[in-house]
């Protein structure tokens, strides 16, 4: 797994590639909560576009982020889930509770929008 | 052909991805689909978690995983020594969890993966897991 973060004015970009399970998950969750308190923004967009596998602890640690985040007042967006990704998330009932947008593009206009 | 491949390894996390790519490779080789592949790495990556996460409570351990392929079958065992489940129909309900920031969905993938699954676990001797997965024709 590997994971990078790009700050944007109205939130924290984060880009996760390759695989999100047990062995990765925890580390994800930490980087990603860190560096939320770091830049205190409370909006995330993750940048799902390059991952290559999630089983349920993956999806589990994405719901926590969503259940964090929007407890501190602000959205989580996931970008861009490659059809095996979004498979997952629809199987686990998740597509309709999280925000899923087509690209990183598209998530930044729909949290645009939400905070005008 | 019978093909046959076995596993034993420490319940660590870093090894639930270990066994997820090496039994992918295998189907692989036993001329399962790439759709069937994905859906065959899923179902092990979420039995190992369960052992992993679940068979030791504060100890070291190990899982096996035992693979078979025959005619149109593939035949995967995820087996522990550890603590073993007290209730297995609650184990089984989907979104039953004991662990934090997880979604209790482990076995319901599994069952929707696989197109069969059967657990069998003994209190203090440890759980198993068999689940096959058949080749389209």
């Amino acid at each position: 797994m590997h994971l990078s973060f790009n700050r944007n004015p109205a939130c924290v970009i984060a880009e996760v590639s390759g695989e999100l399970d047990l062995s990765t998950a925890g580390s994800f969750r930490d980087r990603v909560d860190q560096e939320l308190m770091r830049t205190g923004s409370p909006n995330l967009v993750l940048n799902l576009q390059n991952l290559e596998f999630i089983d349920s602890t993956g999806l589990g640690v994405l719901l926590g982020r969503h259940r964090q985040v929007t407890a501190a007042g602000g959205k989580l967006i996931l970008a861009g889930p490659p059809p095996k990704v979004l498979a997952m998330i629809e199987m686990a009932g998740l597509s309709s509770v999280l925000i899923i947008a087509r690209s990183q593009e598209e998530a930044l206009r729909l949290l645009g929008g939400a905070l005008s | 052909m019978k093909r046959e491949m076995f596993m034993r390894f420490s319940a660590h996390p870093s090894n639930v991805s270990v066994a997820r790519i090496a039994v992918a490779t295998f189907a692989a080789g036993a001329d399962f689909t790439i759709p069937d592949i994905e859906e065959i790495k899923v179902a092990v990556s979420e039995a190992v978690s369960n052992a992993v996460l679940h068979a030791y409570p504060g100890g070291e351990g190990e899982v096996t995983v035992s693979v078979t392929s025959q005619g149109d079958e593939l035949v995967i065992e995820v087996r522990d020594q550890g603590c073993g489940i007290p209730d297995i129909e609650k184990a089984k309900e989907p979104g039953f969890t004991t662990v934090p920031e997880h979604m209790g969905l482990g076995l319901s993938f599994i069952e929707s993966f696989m197109d069969s699954v059967s657990l069998e676990s003994e209190v203090g001797s440890g759980t198993a897991v068999r689940m096959v997965k058949k080749r389209c024709p």
